[in-house]
């Protein structure tokens, strides 16, 4: 009785070892008649970045209900097939091999991460299958293949304009930088500053942190002892509402800005008061009185019950982009969709015009952005 | 010595993969007796004790202390039954002091809640005086009374010895299991101990004592049991024992006997 | 400078000292190392999410359900992974204690979200200012609760008969039991007294971060690991001073060194006691 209560015990935990170690992959089908174009979505559906992959599968499925009611494309319906990744890049590699290998797929929508879209990049790129990813911005992405496109635009463009306008606009001269220690945050930190320097400015002092940190008072207590008249963190919004809470709690008193990362509806839930006058920028506002981006917002807004934030934007102008590749293309061959994904010009999205560079990233336009009172407004001087 | 069994075995068995340490063993020890149990190293005597106090519980027969069956019985259940007892190796707790050592003997006298010790309630704080009191007299008794606030570990040897007894008397156990409690004792040490034990005869305790001290054991068992090999080979007092052939063969071999 | 430093370093390491307490009595009685220690911290934190939510706002509530929360989770995780699995192999229960904290998280992310949920702020007026450092309430009440209950535990160990009982049980559990000690109850009692630490630290955390997560109590529950084996692993005062020195030590590697360096110096320090002096700083046989 004993050694079964032993073995039970054990077996329970075994599984709960082996859930938890793996998110599954599971493929969400919907089946259409041959006529139809098939399309991939690869995304973290479960695991730490669920809420970014939920929100993807939103935007894209909004995306294909929208052209297939509007005549389809090529005069065909689309349909998708969904990846979870569960945010694990081997995951996101075996997935790619899935969707290449299955000839009625086309194109390919993914995946978050930029580790993700590198892990299956080199299977995408042998493979020749358009890898068009919403939120990929490392730099190293796009460029590393003909088949990869990256439209939320990289740290290359958003560094030198929060540079430009932390020095002409702010009148900041001495910044002082802390930022997440992973690709993304290095990366982040040093556009930012190489940018910032050229114009002159001066980084005083660059320190960073280590992902699940929670207590940032002894690095701020040494950024704050530094004759800094501007601090920059490069961080995501949970960390962001932290460092700006712990901030306030020593007294360091002092300008603040960072990425488009920052921008969420979670920055004030969490940072309060704290994150008030936050200067950061954006190149999507739900707020923004443009008719499209409202008639969108309404929508996912009242599909899903949730307000749709900058990723779910991104994914949402990739689906309606790829859709307009393959029109252009005239064809659902692979390569013509390549092809005609390369010439994009001034496509109209929702996160503004998008414009291909030989590379395949985007250039995005960004707007400056500040928490004012609780809430965010675009910054007008 | 009254008539009246305080503890009864009855094919009392216990085995180690192939081998036998007890081997259905019958016993009854009476109230208020010395009882020694002897014979040669391996004979099983420890074992038995083990058995009695439930640390390694027998594998067949029955085990009955005033009445009551216990030989499937948590030992901290025995003990508050009204079973104590010392070991062989002194097992003291080293690091408490020797009013702590003695005050644990104390627990399966009272239940003390927590929450009561937190608040310090007036019952509390009485049953905690009280429990000093009982267990420094105890220590005055035995002249270990100075040496309340020592680890344990920094006593001598014989004080060792001693507050195990003590610590095993704190529990105010019906049945005291004394084994081979002179061992390494010097004779003033022993002679010592039999003053101190026969007055806890005195006092009514029941004593069942293991021992190789032969005279201490021929001068205070009023019954003494001869175990060897697992079995009980004889039983009876020191005298019908002193003359018992199979216990000479036991202690001597055969050669010797003859 | 340096004094905001220290005051930062003393405020976390409060934090470090009630977990690594909560890793001394599991290891002083059962000798066995509680990795769920960092995830019963984040139930303690979750617990005052939900208390100021639903029930009061005042921090001393929080601590007061959060304590009464973590002992029960302690008992329920003692007869589950240990009591079944007494006597297998220690490997066996230290290993359960790790599947423990990762279906613990991974049941919080399920039930609570994996969000960062905001927590209010309380008790952030300045207290005082040394050396021209804010001091502020807050950092003055945790500082005080951890030694109130540094204190308390002191008074249940050394002057109650439960406390002795758990000193003989880490001594000899088997002399102990023959001395009419109950020795199951009184681990039980130890763990969940252990799980109470760490829920109470979990609270002081998600007030002071103004934030709680599934993963919270990852970090600092290795980190006050390191702590408890820098005192010594037996040792309650072992353990608080190990947390406090953590606490100064990592806060001032981030200002000599560099950040990066910060939680490096925990881990540095667990390795070079395991290495030289395994017993800690106060590690003695003398339990508790």
């Amino acid at each position: 009785m004993k050694g079964i209560m032993r073995f039970s015990v054990l077996a329970v935990l075994t599984a709960v070892l082996v859930l938890a170690g793996c998110g599954g992959g599971s493929q969400q089908a919907t089946t259409g008649e041959p006529e139809t174009i098939h399309i991939a979505l690869t995304a973290p559906i479960t695991g730490d970045w669920s809420e970014y992959g939920v929100n993807f599968r939103r935007s894209v499925e909004m995306g294909i209900d929208y052209l297939n009611a509007n005549g389809g494309v090529l005069g065909r319906q689309l349909r998708l097939s969904v990846g979870d990744t569960g945010g694990s890049p081997q995951e996101a590699a075996t997935l790619a091999q899935r969707w290449t290998s299955d000839p009625t797929i086309v194109a390919q929508i993914g995946s978050f991460s930029s580790s993700e879209a590198m892990a299956a990049q080199p299977i995408f790129d042998s493979e020749g299958m358009v890898q068009l990813s919403p939120t990929a911005s490392h730099t190293g992405f796009a460029p590393g293949s003909e088949w990869s496109f990256g439209i939320v635009g990289t740290q290359a463009a958003e560094g030198p304009f929060m540079a430009n306008f932390a020095y002409n606009d702010l009148g900041l001269r001495r910044i002082a930088v802390l930022h997440l220690n992973n690709d993304w945050g290095i990366d982040t930190a040093r556009h930012f500053s190489d940018a910032f320097t050229r114009l002159g400015g001066e980084i005083v002092r660059t320190e960073f942190y280590f992902d699940g940190e929670r207590d940032f008072t002894a690095v701020l207590t040494r950024l704050a002892a530094t004759n800094a008249d501007g601090f920059f963190m490069a961080s995501f919004f949970n960390d962001g509402a932290a460092i700006a809470r712990q901030k306030e709690r020593i007294g360091w008193d002092v300008a603040f800005l960072g990425p488009s990362s920052l921008y969420s509806p979670q920055l004030i839930e969490l940072g309060g008061t704290a994150v008030d006058g936050l200067k950061t920028n954006v190149s999507f506002f739900g707020d923004d009185p443009d008719p499209r981006i409202q008639a969108y917002v309404s929508e996912f807004q009242q599909r899903f019950n949730a307000r749709p934030n900058f990723h779910a934007a991104l994914a949402y102008d990739a689906i309606i982009l790829l859709a307009d590749a393959i029109e252009r293309a005239g064809s659902t061959d692979r390569q013509a969709i390549r092809d005609a994904l390369a010439q994009t010009r001034d496509f109209p999205g929702l996160t503004g015009s998008i414009t291909f560079t030989p590379a395949g990233d985007a250039v995005k336009e960004y707007r400056r952005l500040w928490v004012n009172s609780g809430r965010f407004e675009i910054w007008e001087g | 010595m009254s008539s009246d069994v305080i503890l009864e075995m009855k094919k009392a068995r216990r085995t180690f993969g192939g081998l036998v340490a007890v081997n259905d063993v019958d016993m009854q020890i009476q109230r208020g007796s010395i009882h020694a149990i002897i014979g040669p190293n391996g004979a099983g005597k420890t074992t038995f004790f083990n058995g009695i106090t439930g640390i390694i519980p027998v594998v067949s027969g029955s085990i009955l202390f005033e009445g009551t069956e216990i030989q499937q019985t948590a030992t901290h259940t025995i003990c508050r039954l009204g079973i104590a007892r010392t070991f062989q190796n002194i097992r003291l707790f080293p690091y408490l002091s020797v009013l702590d050592n003695v005050k644990i003997g104390t627990h399966s006298l009272y239940c003390g809640f927590v929450l009561a010790a937190l608040l310090r309630s007036p019952k509390y704080r009485r049953e905690e005086r009280e429990i000093t009191e009982f267990c420094m007299s105890l220590l005055e008794k035995t002249g270990l009374a100075d040496k309340a606030d020592l680890y344990a570990r920094n006593l001598p040897y014989g004080d060792q010895r001693k507050l195990e007894i003590v610590r095993a008397l704190a529990s105010k156990p019906k049945m005291l299991l004394l084994d081979e409690p002179a061992a390494g004792m010097n004779n003033t040490e022993t002679a010592g101990l039999e003053h101190f034990i026969r007055s806890l005869k005195d006092e009514a305790y029941t004593i069942a004592i293991i021992e190789h001290d032969m005279k201490l054991v021929m001068s205070i068992a009023d019954v003494i049991s001869v175990l060897d090999h697992g079995e009980k080979i004889a039983e009876g007092t020191a005298r019908e024992i002193q003359n018992n052939q199979r216990v000479i063969e036991a202690y001597l071999g055969k050669q010797g006997a003859a | 400078m340096l004094a905001q430093q220290i005051i930062n370093g003393i405020t976390q390491g409060s934090l470090f000292a009630l977990l690594a307490i909560s890793f001394a009595i599991v290891y002083g009685t059962l000798r066995l190392v509680n990795f769920a220690t960092g995830s019963l911290y984040m139930i303690g934190a979750y617990t005052s999410f939900y208390v100021v939510r639903h029930v009061s706002s005042n921090l001393f509530v929080s601590l007061a359900i959060a304590a009464v929360v973590g002992f029960v989770m302690g008992l329920i995780l003692e007869r589950l992974a240990f009591k079944s699995l007494r006597g297998v192999s220690r490997i066996a229960s230290l290993i359960c204690t790790i599947g423990f904290s990762l279906f613990l998280n991974e049941l919080a992310a399920v039930v609570f979200g994996r969000e960062t949920r905001v927590m209010p702020s309380v008790h952030t007026g300045t207290a005082f200012r040394i050396a021209g450092t804010n001091i502020i309430w807050l950092q003055v009440i945790m500082i005080l609760v951890a030694a109130v209950i540094v204190i308390g535990l002191q008074l249940l160990l050394f002057k109650t008969k439960m406390g002795l009982s758990i000193r003989a049980v880490s001594l000899d559990y088997k002399t102990a039991g023959l001395m009419g000690i109950n020795v199951d109850r009184t681990i039980s009692f130890a763990f969940g007294l252990a799980s109470a630490c760490a829920g109470v630290a979990g609270v002081l955390a998600a007030f002071y971060y103004n934030s709680v997560f599934p993963v919270m109590g990852t970090l600092p529950g290795l980190k006050s690991f390191s702590a408890a084996v820098f005192g010594g692993l037996t040792s309650i005062p072992g353990a608080i001073l190990g947390g406090y020195l953590l606490g100064v030590i990592e806060n001032l590697a981030v200002q000599v060194i560099s950040s990066g360096y910060r939680d490096i110096v925990g881990f540095i320090i667990l390795v070079v006691f395991l290495l030289v002096r395994p017993r800690g700083l106060l590690g003695r046989k003398i339990p508790m």
